[in-house]
């Protein structure tokens, strides 16, 4: 029998600036994604009261409650934070996986002799969390990752909610199946299509129904349901050997653009960002995507399979602007999204062109400088203007390794 | 149409076309060849609408005519017949008759009208060369020729022709942007000085007829501004040309190396395969070390394992740690004939020079990767 802890930051990023400025503390306030615009990434429990919640838009928040204090987000602080918490959590065990920024799973099986049992872990990680940082968190713990996350859910803010194993038919019974991380709204409504509601009854469901109908995870579903989940907690490095499939970036704009240089010049620094983090982790592929959404929020998507991979930014904005340039928009654009797949190990074989040998030299001495001084600190004269734009930390990122950027 | 025609014959010419036919079906009457029957022979013709091949071939014709086929069943079919011999006859609604023995196949054909044409070369002007002195040339190059590159000049054979003292020098160069190959032959021919880009697909086809039994004998070489003629003995291939600018391959083979260092080829080749047993699947990367009196090759693969093998040189100088792609390495080891070759060098990031002892006219770059 394993013991997993499940460990989620309350209001993480609210939390952070409160702790940073004392002026913020007991108000209602939430960390948004821009200024002007973009959406509710972390609301205060102060304002969580009034019914904010995250992905909310700034106006439905402030219909919601009048007072609330804007905070647009900073994302140093967040991972700095991070950073501190994994420090704590990894003094208990090197089983550490982080989930998102704001969550992690740990493994504490075997560590009773050392800090006693899991309930004990839990308590004083807690008391370190608040002595060290002042941030509070809610524990679940559990024998799998399913019921630790689902333990850590039940209790908000501060909470410690342990799921023994002869309490799990009596938690899932008439718990509906949605709270399963992993089931999301088309799930749901698969699932109640099949007259499936709660975990009790996707328990119990006939296999054969489930697998006829979702397939090879048919079975994963069913176990979902009875709360069983062999899924191991793969601490961060495990977590980096896995080789990515695509890497991605995307940013709501500031205000709804229909400015095509503008457009470009968001594409252009996604594109630096992707051809970054794709150098970083030796990577070049050859498919680009290009999200846009319009204002009312239609999202699509385009692709184009380039004959050579790349990660090069600007072979990235090419081919990415290149597709733009083939859209008729429909509407201004809210948010851009630029992507490579089809990723391929770069060989590190040196061009033999002059041209093409300095373009890589000078990418590999831009990203020598930027790893060392901050990401845009050497860029194209085209971003520099916006270099001031705070971005938005994605909820993929990781403290280490080839998500970090 | 009617005629008889040896087997080994007419199985000469349809293997001579089989590389050059349409493979993909974009447009199926290029899946077809196109036979004509004339006076005391046929003609094999076949294209792509880049390349065209046409070959005669000695026949009892006893009615002339002409048909399209497909080259691909009428190859199949003839490979297999049992006896030295057929007939092809055509038939009302063009239907193909193929009898030899007691077999008989009867194959779906389109009037000829609808082959496309061949484009038209004059033939004035013509260069004449030994063909194995192009066949080496073209085998000494030909494989640095880039692949579905997106710079589709790099997937052409450079061809540069200059008058110099002695003759015509003919100049072919290969690269894919990693590695590169260069060649000079001066033959007795005159030529305006010019300069062309033939697609790797006609090399390989006329390779492939050069290296034919009979490889000896002269072919001519003819060019108009948008396509290459190559003739031989009742056989000819037309290429479409490459338009574009070749890039500055001058600039990138180094001119002065500070490392020099002479090996046999075989010793040097044996124990390149040798050590790239063990190498990266996706980067085949073998590290070169370069010290005084050793040359010492080493892979590593963290999954695998390591391996590393010693040679003695005659090397005094600084030390050098390179990587190569042993696959580009031994691209350019198996296109070299003599029996010691040299590897200059000058750092871990420049281009690597080899060549051939005896011939400055033969040079090979290759890139180095990092390891």
């Amino acid at each position: 029998m394993r013991s997993i802890l499940h460990i989620d930051m309350n209001a993480f990023f609210a939390s952070v600036e409160q702790r940073a400025n004392p002026a913020l503390r007991g108000r209602a306030m939430a960390v948004i994604g821009s200024e002007n615009r973009g959406v509710i990434l972390s609301p205060s429990y102060e304002a969580r009261a009034f019914g904010v919640k995250t992905g909310m838009r700034y106006g439905e928040a402030r219909l919601a409650c009048p007072d609330i204090v804007f905070v647009p987000a900073d994302s140093a602080k967040y991972s700095h934070a991070c950073e501190q918490l994994i420090e704590i959590w990894r003094s208990f065990t090197p089983l550490v996986e982080l989930f998102s920024i704001d969550e992690a799973f740990l493994d504490v099986t075997g560590c009773g002799a050392l800090f006693g049992d899991p309930v004990q872990i839990a308590l004083e990680i807690k008391e370190r969390t608040w002595e060290e940082m002042k941030l509070t968190c809610s524990i679940g713990i559990g024998p799998n990752k399913l019921l630790a996350k689902l333990g850590s859910d039940m209790q908000k803010p501060d909470g410690l909610v342990l799921i023994a194993p002869d309490g799990i038919a009596v938690v899932l019974e008439d718990l509906p199946a949605k709270e399963i991380c992993g089931i999301g709204p088309s799930l749901t409504q698969h699932l109640a299509s099949l007259g499936i509601r709660t975990c009790g009854e996707l328990g119990r469901a006939p296999l054969r129904l489930l697998c006829s109908r979702f397939g090879i995870i048919g079975e994963r579903l069913r176990n979902m349901g009875l709360g069983i989940d062999d899924d191991p907690v793969a601490p961060l490095a495990a977590q980096q050997e896995e080789e990515s499939k695509s890497m991605g970036h995307s940013m709501t704009l500031d205000e709804d653009c229909s400015d095509m240089p503008l457009i470009e010049r968001h594409i252009l620094q996604l594109s630096e960002k992707v051809g970054r983090r794709l150098r970083r982790g030796l990577y070049s592929g050859r498919t680009i995507t290009l999200t846009l959404r319009y204002a009312d929020f239609q999202t699509f998507t385009r692709q184009r399979r380039l004959r050579h991979a790349v990660n090069h930014g600007l072979d990235i904005y090419a081919t990415a602007a290149s597709i733009l340039h083939e859209l008729r928009l429909e509407q201004p654009v809210r948010l851009v999204g630029v992507s490579v797949s089809g990723l391929e190990r770069d060989v590190e074989q040196v061009p033999l062109f002059v041209e093409e040998r300095k373009r890589k030299f000078l990418a590999e001495a831009m990203d020598e400088i930027n790893d060392r001084h901050g990401a845009f600190t050497v860029t194209w004269g085209t971003l520099a203007e916006r270099h001031s734009h705070e971005r938005i930390i994605s909820p993929a990122w990781r403290p280490e390794g080839d998500r970090q950027y | 149409m009617k005629l008889k025609i040896k087997k080994e014959e007419i199985l000469k010419g349809l293997q001579r076309i089989q590389g050059v036919v349409e493979k993909k079906n974009t447009m199926p009457i290029l899946s077809n060849m196109l036979l004509i029957a004339e006076g005391s022979s046929i003609e094999i013709i076949a294209t792509d609408l880049e390349i065209g091949l046409r070959g005669r071939y000695a026949a009892e014709v006893e009615k002339p005519g002409a048909v399209t086929v497909s080259a691909k069943k009428m190859y199949e079919i003839v490979r297999e017949l049992p006896a030295e011999d057929l007939q092809i006859k055509v038939e009302d609604g063009n239907w193909v008759k193929i009898i030899s023995g007691r077999s008989q196949f009867k194959l779906v054909g389109l009037p000829k009208d609808e082959y496309p044409s061949l484009p038209d070369v004059a033939e004035e002007g013509m260069i004449a060369i030994d063909g194995e002195i192009l066949r080496d040339m073209i085998k000494k190059t030909l494989y640095s020729v880039g692949e579905n590159d997106a710079r589709y000049v790099l997937n052409g054979l450079f061809v540069h022709m200059s008058q110099v003292k002695g003759g015509l020098n003919i100049r072919m160069v290969g690269t894919d942007g990693h590695r590169l190959s260069m060649i000079d032959r001066v033959i007795d021919a005159k030529h305006k000085e010019e300069s062309l880009i033939i697609p790797k697909k006609a090399m390989l086809e006329l390779r492939r007829i050069l290296e034919e039994d009979s490889p000896k004998g002269e072919l001519r070489l003819g060019f108009s501004k948008n396509h290459a003629l190559f003739k031989r003995d009742g056989l000819v291939m037309v290429s479409k040309l490459i338009d574009g600018n070749y890039p500055n391959y001058l600039q990138v083979v180094p001119a002065k190396s500070t490392k020099k260092v002479t090996i046999a080829k075989d010793v040097f080749t044996h124990a390149v395969k040798r050590v790239s047993i063990l190498s990266k699947e996706k980067t085949n990367a073998v590290k070169m070390q370069l010290e005084e009196g050793r040359l010492i090759l080493s892979t590593n693969n963290p999954e695998v394992g390591e391996a590393s093998e010693e040679l003695a040189v005659d090397y005094k100088g600084d030390s050098v740690a390179i990587g190569f792609n042993s696959r580009y390495l031994m691209d350019v080891l198996s296109a070299m004939d003599r029996q010691t070759i040299a590897l200059e060098l000058n750092d871990a990031l420049s281009p690597c020079l080899i060549t051939e002892e005896g011939d400055e006219h033969y040079k090979c770059v290759v890139m180095p990767m990092r390891v």
